[in-house]
């Protein structure tokens, strides 16, 4: 039997913008069970509810992770509305609906890149990021901010969005869209990609669904889970269909990831020219008393919020409970017997986001 | 909207692993648990089928109760009763992964075990009461 | 010695930020700002950087880490302290497990506003690294010639 071995993998990983930090226990260049210790992005969020008053919160929740920022917004703001009893002007929830799809696909568009980048093919991480710019772009014209953009606020958006720019943007959309064709086709039929996804991560659709997987993770597995179909938003008016794969591998994920970047074009094709007339906003009074959880998709998966207000502008509890928290136990399952070599790319198909898990 | 339906019922804690067989009887999974520092520590566990949600709320007086762990049942609640041992200091017992309290670091142990200061900050005596204005 | 000038190297490193600035400071070095274009690389290794560029408040954590770089970075180096969080704490000031701004654990010497912090200006922070930089090394070139004279000339007393 051979020795075994512990590798720390991070806090600083060339692969990974952010400091995760991983024990692997190695037995002949196979990983026999990893480690994950967290606290390095632990910042406490949540107990700032009681310092930070429920409307002036939403800048803290888009600040729990930059990259899905506005869902988290969003989602927090569902929530607090929820428990008030308020309902958002029609015009507010299809702007709403725009924003988190634009979001999805900048997310995805960036993970591709990274993956990209996980095994070595420099180049067309650079191809996915200058793509990326492009829906930026569309972001930043809309709501003046490039990442964190802070167009969610408690009983509808901080910004209308003027209605010629609306009908400007398919145009952009589209244009993004064909050269997206391009790289995805590499990703599709690539040979040196497939050798690197392929049959690695295996993750089954018992250990998925058990282990509460989330999001493209389950459904690279077979199940057919997507919070969308719950129609918070304007989600109720929009059909939209799950993306399943079976294959539960590396590929698999990969592949629902590169779906779902099409679908989310074609929701907004149809968003885009549907948006209503009317206001924005709406006025908030009193404060939020009672509680409630909203339940989102992130482009990382399914994401819970849970708000306990006590009629003071103070809520009581705040909790965010992110996808990649909930990706954790199949991460580390998926990490066992599997080879050192292929842990940064499984490592990466979570579409780990530690800030979210951190808080 | 077609959103699933939430409820709400509460249990003992001797009861738990009970319910949460029930629940995976009945094919739900784990969505999430949430502890909540209020007076007492409140814990929400939410199970999740379609068109249902299902939370299970369980209430104990002080952090020195030792919850049963039900990471025997659902594999992948360690992750969250790892955090809230680290987080608010309360234990469970027969966790299939204990970490020890290594999962989340912290500066200070256990940091939301304090109670909030919510009621601390009042609203300020020139501002009207919030509660007044919707009559 | 204008080598030096025209190709420094930058290390990044996530303090404990939202991830905001993390994705910006990578949208630097791509296609539409492309950073490399100045010669600078991002590189992984404390020892062959130049410019440390961290995004994100200082925790418990962090600090030993952040420490280190600092001290493996060899003379002359600058600090670029990017976004809000990393300049003074930002929106998690008040939080538990905050300790600050970056300088609360090394000198900083520039600090770029923003949250997230714009491409745009964390380019301009790194240029004005780069006069940082010159600056630095020209003052140490100085001081070096300045404290050199001493030894040599108590020398040939004896
Ligand atoms: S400055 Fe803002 S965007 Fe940057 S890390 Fe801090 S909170 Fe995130």
């Amino acid at each position: 039997m051979a020795n075994r071995t512990v590798i720390p993998f991070g806090p600083q990983h060339p692969v990974l913008p952010e400091p995760i930090h991983l024990d692997l226990v190695i037995e002949d260049e196979h990983v026999v069970e990893a480690i994950p210790s967290f606290g390095f992005i632990h910042r406490g969020l949540e107990k700032l509810v009681e310092k930070k008053d429920f409307t002036e919160f939403t800048f803290i929740a888009e600040r729990i992770c930059g990259i899905c920022s506005y869902i988290h917004g969003m989602g927090y703001c569902q929530a607090v509305e929820t428990v008030m009893g308020l309902e958002i002007p029609e015009r507010a929830k299809w702007l709403r609906t725009m924003w988190s799809e634009l979001s999805r696909i900048h997310s995805h568009m960036m993970w591709l890149g990274l993956l990209a980048d996980a095994f070595g093919f420099e180049n067309l991480f650079m191809a996915c990021w200058r793509l990326r710019e492009g829906i930026l772009d569309v972001i930043e014209e809309t709501s003046g901010g490039r990442v964190i953009f802070g167009a969610a606020k408690v009983g509808g958006c901080r910004r209308d969005v003027p209605d010629d720019l609306l009908a400007r943007i398919p145009a952009q959309l589209n244009a993004v869209e064909d050269e997206l064709r391009a790289i995805t086709n590499v990703f599709r039929d690539d040979f040196s990609v497939r050798q690197r996804l392929c049959g690695v991560g295996l993750l089954s659709r018992n250990d998925a669904y058990d282990l509460g997987a989330v999001g493209p993770m389950l459904r690279a597995s077979g199940v057919a889970q997507d919070s969308r179909l719950d129609g918070y938003a304007a989600y109720d008016k929009i059909a939209v269909e799950p993306i399943v794969e079976e294959s539960g591998d590396c590929w698999g994920r990969t592949m629902v990831r590169i779906r779902e970047i099409y679908q989310s074009f074609d929701i907004l094709r149809h968003v885009l020219p549907n948006v209503p007339p009317g206001p924005v906003d709406m006025k908030i009074t009193g404060a939020p008393k009672g509680e409630f959880f909203a339940r989102l998709e992130q482009p990382r998966g399914e994401v819970i919020y849970y708000v306990k207000g006590n009629g003071t502008k103070f809520l009581d509890r705040f909790r965010v409970r992110t996808p990649t928290f909930a990706n954790i136990p199949p991460l580390l399952k998926m990490l066992q017997g599997c080879q050192l070599a292929d842990v940064p790319v499984i490592v990466l198909t979570i579409d780990p986001c530690i800030s979210c898990a951190e808080r | 909207m077609n959103a699933p339906a939430q409820t709400y019922s509460e249990i003992a804690p001797e009861r738990l692993l009970e319910a949460a067989n029930a629940q995976r009887a009945a094919g739900s999974r784990l969505v999430q648990i949430c502890c909540s520092r209020l007076q007492h520590f409140e814990l929400l566990y939410s199970f999740s089928r379609p068109h249902t949600i299902e939370h299970l709320r369980i209430c104990i007086p002080d952090s020195r109760v030792a919850l049963p762990s039900i990471s025997s049942i659902y594999g992948g609640s360690f992750a969250y009763e790892n955090e809230i041992h680290d987080l608010y200091g309360i234990t469970f017992t027969g966790m299939n992964v204990d970490y020890q309290g290594h999962f989340f670091r912290t500066a200070i142990p256990a940091p939301m075990a304090v109670p909030p200061v919510c009621a601390a900050p009042a609203p300020k005596p020139n501002k009207p009461q919030p509660q007044k204005e919707p009559t | 010695m204008n080598l030096f000038r025209k190709s420094p190297w930058i290390i990044h490193y996530d303090g404990a930020s939202c991830n905001g600035c993390d994705i910006e400071v990578l949208a630097c070095l791509t296609p539409r700002y492309d950073v490399e274009r100045l010669g600078i690389i991002n590189t992984g290794n404390p020892k062959h950087a130049d410019i440390l560029l961290i995004t994100g408040y200082i925790n418990e954590q962090s600090q030993p880490v952040v420490r280190t770089i600092y001290e493996q970075m060899p003379d002359p180096k600058v600090v670029v302290a990017v976004g809000i969080c990393a300049s003074s704490g930002g929106i998690f000031r008040d939080c538990y497990n905050t300790k600050g701004g970056v300088d609360s654990t090394i000198p900083v010497d520039i600090y770029v506003p923003g949250c997230a912090a714009r491409p745009e200006s964390i380019m301009d922070g790194v240029v004005q690294a780069l006069d940082l930089l010159e600056r630095k090394r020209k003052e140490k070139k100085t001081r070096r010639r300045a404290i050199a004279p001493t030894p040599t000339s108590e020398v040939p007393t004896p």
